[in-house]
Parts: C-alpha cells; structure tokens; sequence
C-alpha cells in the first residue's frame, strides 16, 4: 500500500516553525540525557566502596572528619547532588578531590585542549584517509587495490589501538629514531605523529570499508541505473553515488566521536599525554568524584553535540529524513 | 538509409552457467512500436538492458545489437555514452527507485540537458520546467523544486518520461513503466507514453508482462518464454488468433460474470455499521500527533454465501476496512456476526471467533512463515481451536485441506520458499479453509500472480465457495476480476464507500468513477 | 470435487534452501571457523595439556628468547654450575655437560657436606644429583646431575612465567570473557528490544529513551566505572561489558521485531487467534534469529576487545590470572628488550578478532541473500 503524496510544504515560515520545535525538542532530550547521565554517574560513584581520602596508612579520622567537611562530603546524598546540580547550572564543576589545589574547571582547562587537538587532527586525518581509500577500494573492485583496502581494514580492526601505540612507538620511537616515544612538549608536531595516528588508523579503516560497501551498494541502485541510461559522464555518477554512499559514514560519526574520546584513554596513557583520558583512569582509581563526574559530563557532551551535529547534517545530506 | 532502426541477431546472455536470453533476434522499425511481452524472469528486460550496454555484472552476452549500423554490443563505453539518452532512453519498472532520491526531480531532469543536450544551466532549467508540463504534471514552477519521495509513483515516472524524451530519442524503451503502478495511474500513462509517441515520432519497445493491455497501442509483438521467442507478429493477429499454447495462456480468460443470485433467501451473516479506523501519527515525545482517517463512517451488510466485491484504489481504505470487518485493526462502529454484537468483544474474547472469520492476503511471499513448513502452517489455526487433536489427525486434516485447494500433500514438509506465488497463495488458502470458516476476506489474492496461475486461482475461490457455502469479502483493484467474482460492489475513495450496488448495475458506471 | 484433477506438481528437485550450506560455500568462513575451532581448543585443553603451569616461576629462565631449542643451553648450564659453585663453597673441576646430564668433579678444602647436593634438585634446570665416586676423604666428589629439559616455545616473561602456558590460559579468558559477555548482552538485548518492538507504543517510547541515555555515557567509560566501584571480579567484568554492549542488541532486536510484526504471516497467525505469547514465540522470534546470530558473532570479538581494552589498563582480572590484553600491556612495557612478550598476544588476539570478524560478515552476507 503506497501511501498518498506528502502535500508540498508551501509556507516556509510554517517549516521553520516546525524546524524550530523540533529544535527545541532535541535541546530538551539532550538535556534529559545529560542529568541522567549525571545522575547515574554520581550515586553510581558515591554508593561504591572506598572514598577519596583512603590511602596506603590509616588517615587520622580528624584530620579525615575535616577533609570530608571541607569538602561536602559529609551532607546527606541527596543534598550533595543537589550542591553539585546547583555548582553544575552556574558553570561550576567543584574541586578536584586529589589535585587539591586545582578545581576541575583547571586542570580541564589544560587536560582539555590537549585531548581536542588529537582527536580532532584524527579526526580528519580518518576522514581524508578513509574516504580516498574507500573511494579506491569501491571504483576497483575486483583489483589489487581493493584486496588491499580490504585486508588493511581488517588488519586496523583485527589489532587494537592498544597494540598499534606500542608497535608505533617501538618502530618509529626506538628503532628509527626518528619521533620522541612519548610525552607532549607543549604540542610540538613531533609528539603528535604517533598519537594521531594510533587514534586515526583504526577509524579510517573502519570509514574505509564502510564508503566501500555502500558505494558499492549505491552504485547498484536503479537511481545510478537511470544515470548511466542518460550517459551521463562518470564524474557525475559518483558524484550522485558519493553523496547516498556517504550517509551509513555519517551515522557513523557519532559512535566515531565516542571512539576517538575512549582510544584518547589508551593514547594518552601509553604516549605519556597531559589529556582527559588520561585523568579519568587515575581519578576514577582515586575515587576524585568530581573530577570523574566533570569528565563524563565532558565526553557526554561532546557524544551529543557531536550526534546533533551528525543529525543536522544528515538532513542536510537526505531530503527524506528532514520531513520527519 | 534503411528504415531499420535497431536490429537485434541471436543475442544470447547468460550468468554463470545458467542461459537466461537465448538467441533472440527482432527489427524495430523507425516509428514502431514493439511489445516484448513475457512472464518474470523471461529475460526480456535482460535483453533490453544489453542494448544500452547495462547489464549487472557477472552477465555475459553474445550475438549482435546493431543501432542504425553501429554494433553496440561490446562497443566502447565512448560510442555507448553518445547513444545512451540522447539517441536511445530507457524508463523503468520502478519510478520512485529510479530517481536520486537525494536530489530535486526539476534538477535531475535540467542535469541530462545540460549535460547531455549542451544547453546552460539557465535554459536547461526552463526546459526542464516544460518538459514537467509537458508530462501532464500540474504546477511544474513547484514540482522543480520536489524530491521524489514528495511525489506520488506515477508523477515519479512521469518524471522519468520527461527525463526520456528531453533529448528526442529515436527509440524510447520502456521497462513494465505501468507494473507498480495502480490501474487507473497506469492507463493515463500509457495515455501519456502514446500521445508522446505519436507527436515525437519515436520508436518505442515497449516491455510487459501484460498482452492484453499492450496488444491495444503496438504495432508488433513478440511473446517470450524462458528467454526464448515463442511468437512473433502484428498485435492485432496475435491478439485475435494466437498461435502458440503459452500465448493463448497469457490470454486466459477470466472465469465468466457471476449470475444475478437473490440476496433475500439468504440470512445476514454480518452486518457494519458506522465503521471508522483512525490512524494516530506520533512524532516523538514531544513532536505533535495528527490522525489520518483510513475508513470512514462505513456501513455493510453481508449475506451468507455471496460475495462482496471492495472496489478501490491504493490507499482508498479498502484493506483497511476488510480488517476492520474481522476486529483485526481498532475500529470505532458497530460489527455483529450471526447476529451476535461484536463491538464490545476485545482480542481475547475474539479469539474463539476467529475459527469462523479468515483472511488471505495480496502477497503470497509475505504471507507465510519462512521458518515453518507446510504442514505447521496450514495446522496453526488447529493448535489454537482444536488442541485435543493428536498431531496424527491434524496431519490428516493437512493432508485434505491442501488436497482440497489442488497441491499435492506429499509437499506438505516443504518450507514457503520452494513454492511459487500461485502454490504459495494455495497454502495460505488452506490454511484458511482447515478450520471451515464462514467468512473469508480475501486482500487482493491474485494481484500479485501471473495471469494464468491468477484465473487457475480465482476458479479454485469459485469451487470452493460453492462447496461450503462460504462467504466472501474480494478486495480488488481490478474491474473484470470484480466482474467475475462478487455479487455484489462497493466501491471505496478516501476511506468512505461512494458507491454501492449489485454487481451488474454497477459495473456499467463505474469506469467512469474509476477515472475521476 | 474435480480439484485434485488440477493439482499442482512440484518439480522433484526443489532445492531446500539450506543457510548453512550456503554460509560453508564461502572460504574466509570456513577458513575463519577453522580458525575459531582451534583457538577454542587451545584455550580449552591447552592449559591442560600443556607441560608447563601458567603460574610456575622459572627463576632461572626470565626473559628467555622464544625458541624450539630445550633449555637449558651448555651456556646456561655452566652458568648455573658456577652460581652454585660459589653457594656451595666449592670448586667445580673438570665438567662435561652432555644432552641430559652432567658429570662434574666437585672439589673442596674441607670434606664435602653431601647434603648441600640437595640443593641441585631445588632448582629447575638440575634434577637429584647422585654421587658416582668420592676421592680425598670426601673432598674431592665426582657428580652426576640429570638436567631437565624445558623447551619455551613463545619464551618466557619478566617473572620468568611460560609465554605460551599465559597465552592459553589468557585466551581462555578473554573468550570465555567473550562469550558470556555476549550472552548478557544477547539476553538482555533480546528481552529489552523485543518487549518495546512487540509492545510498541508510549513503552517503546520510553524504553528507547532510556537506551539512549545510556548510548551517551561513552561506554568504555562506563567499564572502567564499573570495574573499578564493583570490584574487579572475573564474573563482574563480563556483566559489566555484557551490561554495556547490550544496547547495540536490543537496538538490533527491537528494529527486527517491528520489521518482522509487519508481516503478513504475523498478521495471519492473529488472524487465526494466536495469542500475543505464542506469536512472539512461534511466529517472530524464529524469524529473527538468523541476523540475531549474525549480530552476535560481531558482538564477541567487540566485547573481547573491550575487556582487553580495560585489562590493558589495569582494571581486568588479576595476577596470576591473565588475559591477552593483560599480557599484552605487559609486553607493551618491554617493547625494548623483549618485543615477542607484545607480539605473541596481539597475533593471538588479531588472530581471534579477525576469525571472528570474518565469520560475523559472512554470517550477515548469507543472512542478507537468504532473506531475498
């Protein structure tokens, strides 16, 4: 049963109207998201064994009493989540509880640039790379090319970043000299190489073999079909296939924006880099509430802007999808 | 320069090992029109594919395509893109997936002038718009700027036909342009594709499943079978006198118009009244919802062992409506059923009814399960309203309910899929029938069947009406099936029945409500 | 009744549509079955048939280069003759070192203590020495010492553990790990999609909401919280993956349910007056079963990754236990001097991610042609 024709939209005030709700809509659900994400995070933490005064000798309990006061931690549950909800709404994420003289907010402000810089630099290296090399692997399909395409994809999801940063760092670092093994140096590009493309390699093997598959799909379809009719020049072809072929990558993006910000946890912990990753680990183990809260409330942020972000463009990208 | 246009020599193409075209060879005349009619997977539309050298991959063809001299079979992929679109178009069976679904229609079509005719961007899109025009569709200025999903299937394809004829081809292809469609589109289609015909002076090869409604507006006709030519010969002789066994099949008469039967001696068996199913469409949580009215106030009488035949096009509600009839959608009105009040009934107080109230859908590929076999399909309605039955008796009762509708019962442990549509609607039909109901809603059965298979079908309805004294809902789309098998019509536009009458009376009106 | 006249014959060969027939007719799936077969008796039986414990310490073997040759070498051997030498107060004359034993003159200034030989049997190159002659009042004695024979095939690590006993037992963990993870997942997938897709409705709402949520705590992220407040159990690990990598599942379930209500044979077996229980049963879940499985063999490697992704970091089971992401941060932090302590484990664990891959995508490929 087909269903009868969407009547043409003929008021555009009316549509942006509409757009404008919808908009509000998301706003309001992502906001949903985020306490929720908070709110699981924090009892989560604060119901769990151990706190984040326990050390290796036995702290003297005044001295522990003082710090729980000093800090809050004393209140009922309940009243702290509220403290930290109404810190949360003025932009304040509290004091780290083991870096004792820094508040979140500063060793975010240092942490946070680092992480960006590589997982935005690997960002786009993924893409480029992905894109030209599925682009090869899906015009030669049956060559060379798209075997090794093929086996390289396998490869970047058969070895783990885990392993890919030490080989890196064995090769390049310790055998060839020729890129420091580790730590930051206040950005220098030497340092950048080898966390780059730990965290882009995977990604762009995967975005590789995703733009292949569905190019090949696309170029299927009677839509390509019907250009080739026309003899149309094969720039066009693509062009046409590019654009529905590119759509599963983009989906695809949102969880990739996910990845990059967990493979920063391996990067930055065997590259030796100041970065948020690397501070969850060790504050999650040191039970720094706040530091750990302020970091899952900045990757959870960062997954939904980064999932609205993908949304938008699709609709941009896919006519069909903005009418719903 | 001969009149020949294209001529095709002993083309074969295979796959793999297997033949699919074998040998086939016709001339096509400037300004002919020529059917190339046959049953799917006949490989008739293989054959065409090859002449604008777009056979799937893995396809290997041999023999000759020539196009005024030119061999194009095996030619460059310079000599083909020169033909392709401008000399020789195609339009295919599927309107909606042959458009970029990501790009406005009115730019799809400016594309192939500018790109293909050489003309600006600026007067490619004039053109465009009058070549919108040109193919019946109304406010072309507006319809430029819609993406096919915006548009209904047949202005999809009227779409496709502009982007045909927008470089006066000498032949135009079409591939089964009206198949998807529904009836009443379809007939203004090949209104369209005879009028453009005629005033363009192309020639076209026209490809079908459908002699009889092809045999009407071309000149010539070839009948394939197997991937090979059967018949060939002017459309007014094949049509008249056909010479072949398989053409005479594809001509196969529908069973004749039911006789005028009194309704009076026989007892309602189920009466509507007041019939509504709202459809409500949900955003999100906080996206707005509207409703949509499927059925529409509906009212109906159906008296014990006739036929009501449910006359509409797609989307008319009539699907719709027969569920409703069965308490199988949520549906506002008033049912009763051997005079029993059904409106208060919910799914579990319905259930022991359901013996006694069946349906059989349009696509027999859908209808059953792939993972169970024959016998436990048409045994499913016997687990639920006869679970003494040992599994030795149910088998037994499989065995007579599918003997019954003509499939051997040795198949019964088969699995759906190695059964072919008309077998497939026969084992759905058994499935129905094994629990001796009294009423049957039958969601276009044969539409989705070949031509014979779908006489062979509604003859069996026929038989197996008359032995059980069954009546019947027959929702159809299609006028001479309404014809041959209800006693009485109601015909269904937007949800609400517009008219009503006895079968003969009619059907003498009703092409004209049809078409409005 | 003049039916049965028109009755319908199939044709005799009416090939049955077999999936499994048509998932072995690919190589890389029968290559990566193959594969998996063996992986899973190594991780099975390797522990057990396997001469060397994955938790014995061979103090005098650490860091040993991977190898056929036994061990130890005539190198070693001296080498340790001499260390006991020096422990023993005595003077080791003349020595043969031969394949399986040794035969050294031991001498001293003062009559030798016989019972220091025990020492010989205490480590884990010599067996029990026994005295062939004794000279000088005891102070000169001729001993032969039976050797042992230890081979490290994948050598052996900083503690001197047997690499390839730690793969066995390692990889026993990371697919059991695997498995039971994917089996949570599969669970609650399956429970959680296929109640809001059957259901539908404001609950589907609401259950998809709640999914979503979830979807934006980044998820590994959401392993190491688990581990580290929970505790760092070996049952724990896997429910907190399964726990996590569930929502893909019931995402899959859930979009499958709602394809496979619209069909017609669903609307056919209400028609007939199924009830909701025996329809889901019956008619649905069977019919999803084939992409669920698909599903799931991608699932497994996914979640092995991810608990060797928390073992690398710490988080995962512990000494002795190990699992291959375990061993391979271990090897990462002697890339320098022992590179093969990283490379055994990352071959067996690509190994195992990209059998499992392979035979994934082959199981969605058949799946995709069989529902055509």
């Amino acid at each position: 049963m087909t269903l009868p024709p969407r009547p043409l939209v003929t008021k555009p005030s009316k549509e942006a109207l509409l757009m404008l709700r919808h908009s509000l809509a998301r706003l309001a659900a992502s906001a949903a998201t985020l306490f929720a994400v908070v709110a699981i995070t924090f009892f989560l933490m604060h119901l769990a064994p151990g706190g984040p005064f326990d050390t290796e000798r036995a702290i003297d309990p005044r001295t522990l009493q003082h710090l729980k006061v000093l800090y809050g931690l004393d209140r009922p549950l309940p009243q702290q989540f509220g403290l930290y909800l109404w810190g949360l709404l003025h932009g304040d994420l509290g004091p780290s509880l083991r870096w004792r003289d820094f508040s979140v907010a500063e060793l975010f402000a240092r942490a946070l640039p680092v992480s960006l810089t590589l997982g935005i630099e690997a960002l786009v290296v993924a893409l480029i790379g992905g894109i030209g090399l599925g682009l090869i692997a899906a015009v030669r399909r049956h060559g060379l090319a798209a075997r090794a395409v093929g086996a390289f994809a396998l490869l970047a999801i058969a070895v783990p970043n885990f392993v890919i940063a030490p080989l890196l760092q064995l090769v390049f670092g310790l055998s060839l000299r020729a890129l420091p093994v580790g730590g930051w140096n206040e950005g220098a590009w030497q340092n950048q190489v080898l966390p780059v493309a730990t965290l882009a390699v995977p990604q762009m093997a995967v975005i590789a073999r995703l733009l292949a598959a569905s190019l090949g799909d696309v170029l299927g379809t009677p839509s390509i079909r019907t250009l080739r009719a026309f003899g149309l020049p094969a720039r066009t072809v693509y062009a046409h296939a590019m654009r529905g072929a590119f759509l599963p990558v983009l989906s695809y993006l949102g969880p990739m924006a996910a990845n990059l910000l967990t493979g920063s946890v391996v990067v930055e912990t065997v590259f030796g880099i100041p970065g948020i990753g690397r501070y969850f680990v060790t504050a999650a183990l040191g039970r720094d509430y706040t530091l750990v809260l302020g970091t899952v409330i900045i990757v959870a942020c960062l997954v939904i802007l980064f999932n609205l972000l993908v949304d938008v463009l699709y609709g941009w990208f896919d006519p069909r999808v903005r009418h719903e | 320069m001969s009149d020949i246009l294209l001529a095709l020599r002993d083309l074969r193409i295979s796959f793999g090992g297997h033949e699919a075209v074998k040998g086939l060879s016709f001339d096509l005349a400037r300004g002919e029109t020529l059917a190339l009619i046959g049953e799917s997977g006949s490989g008739k539309s293989l054959a065409m594919l090859s002449v604008l050298g777009l056979l799937p991959e893995g396809a290997a063809a041999t023999g000759s395509i020539s196009f005024q001299g030119a061999e194009l079979l095996h030619a460059p992929a310079k000599l083909l893109d020169a033909i392709r679109g401008r000399r020789i178009a195609m339009i295919f069976q599927e309107p909606m997936s042959a458009l970029d679904p990501l790009f406005p229609v009115g730019r799809q079509i400016a594309d192939i002038l500018h790109l293909r005719a050489g003309l600006s961007r600026r007067a490619a899109k004039a053109r465009s718009r009058e070549l919108i025009e040109l193919v019946g569709i109304d406010a072309p200025a507006r319809r430029w700027h819609a993406y096919p999903h915006e548009l209904s299937g047949g202005q999809c394809q009227r779409i496709a036909i502009a982007m045909a004829i927008a470089c006066d081809p000498e032949i135009l292809i079409a591939d089964e342009p009206t198949t998807a469609l529904d009836v009443t589109v379809a007939a203004r289609i090949l209104e369209l594709l005879a009028e453009l015909k005629s005033r363009l002076g192309m020639a076209m090869i026209f490809i079908s499943h459908d002699l009889a409604l092809v045999g009407k507006f071309a000149d010539s006709v070839h009948v394939m079978r197997r991937g090979e030519i059967v018949e060939s010969g002017a459309a007014a002789q094949i049509l008249t006198s056909p010479a072949h066994d398989y053409t005479r099949e594809l001509l196969a008469a529908l069973p004749p118009a039911r006789k005028k039967r009194a309704a009076q001696d026989q007892p309602v068996l189920l009466e509507a009244e007041h019939i509504t199913v709202t459809y409500r469409l949900r955003g999100g949580l906080f996206a707005g919802k509207h409703e949509i009215k499927a059925v529409d106030d509906v009212s109906l009488v159906l008296h014990q062992g006739r036929t009501l035949g449910l006359l509409g096009e797609s989307g008319s509600g009539k699907s719709t409506l027969g569920r409703a009839l069965l308490k199988l959608v949520p549906a506002s009105g008033f049912i009763s059923f051997e005079g029993r009040d059904l409106s208060a009934f919910d799914r579990a107080a319905m259930r022991p009814l359901r013996r006694s109230l069946q349906l059989v859908f349009q696509n027999p590929y859908g209808a059953l399960s792939p993972r169970m076999n024959v016998c436990e399909i048409v045994t499913e309605g016997l687990r639920i309203h006869a679970p003494h039955l040992s599994g030795k008796e149910r088998d037994a009762r499989a065995v007579e309910a599918l003997g019954e509708v003509g499939l051997d019962p040795a198949a019964r442990f088969r699995y759906p899929a190695e059964f072919s549509g008309g077998q497939r609607q026969r084992i759905a039909i058994a499935r129905a029938m094994i629990l001796k109901p009294k009423l049957v809603v039958l969601d276009e059965p044969t539409s989705a069947l070949d031509r014979a298979i779908a006489v062979d079908l509604l003859k069996l309805l026929l038989a197996l009406q008359a032995a059980h004294d069954l009546t019947y809902v027959f929702i159809t789309h299609d006028l001479a099936i309404v014809r041959a098998m209800a006693d009485e019509i109601a015909v269904m536009k937007a949800g609400r029945i517009v008219a009503q009458g006895a079968t003969e009376t009619m059907l003498d009106g009703l092409s004209c409500l049809m078409s409005q | 009744m003049t039916q049965m006249e028109t009755m319908i014959h199939l044709p005799a060969d009416a090939a049955r549509p077999n999936f499994m027939k048509k998932l072995l007719r690919a190589n890389s799936a029968v290559v990566s079955l193959a594969c998996l077969g063996i992986l899973a008796f190594a991780a099975l039986f390797g522990p057990w048939l396997y001469p060397h414990p994955y938790d014995r310490v061979y103090r005098d073997f650490v860091l040993t280069s991977p190898s056929l040759a036994a061990h130890p070498t005539k190198k070693e051997t001296e080498a340790a003759l001499a260390d006991f030498a020096q422990r023993m107060h005595v003077v080791i004359g003349k020595s043969s070192v031969r394949k399986d034993a040794v035969t050294i003159e031991l001498a001293s200034t003062t009559a030798i203590d016989e019972r220091v030989l025990r020492y010989f049997a205490h480590s884990e190159i010599f067996g029990a020495a026994h005295v062939i002659s004794r000279a000088e009042d005891g102070r000169q004695l001729t001993v032969a010492v039976p050797l042992h024979r230890l081979v490290f095939l994948f050598g052996t690590d900083t503690n001197g553990r047997d690499l390839l006993a730690r793969i066995f037992i390692g990889l026993r963990i990371s697919l059991s790990v695997g498995f039971l993870a994917a089996l949570v997942a599969l669970s609650l997938g399956v429970a959680f999609g296929g109640i809001a897709g059957y259901v539908g409705g404001r609950l589907d709402l609401v259950m998809m909401r709640l999914v979503e949520i979830i979807y934006a705590l980044p998820f590994l992220f959401f392993v190491i919280l688990l581990t580290v407040f929970l505790g760092r159990s070996f049952v724990l690990i896997f429910v907190a993956i399964g726990a996590v990598e569930w929502l893909d599942m019931a995402r899959i379930v859930r979009g499958q349910t709602l394809s496979v209500k619209r069909r017609d044979y669903v609307a056919a077996a209400e028609a007939l007056g199924a009830g909701p229980a025996t329809i889901f049963w019956r008619h649905v879940l069977p019919n999803m079963l084939a992409p669920i499985t698909a599903f799931l063999t991608l699932l497994v490697p996914r979640v092995i990754l991810a608990e060797s992704f928390v073992s690398f970091l710490g988080l995962g089971v512990q000494e002795p236990l190990t699992s291959l992401g375990l061993l391979i941060a271990d090897g990462a932090r002697t890339i320098q001097s022992a590179p093969f302590l990283l490379i055994f484990p990352a071959l067996v664990l690509a190994l195992t991610l990209a059998a499992l891959n392979i035979l994934g995508d082959a199981l969605t490929r058949a799946v995709e042609g069989h529902s055509q």
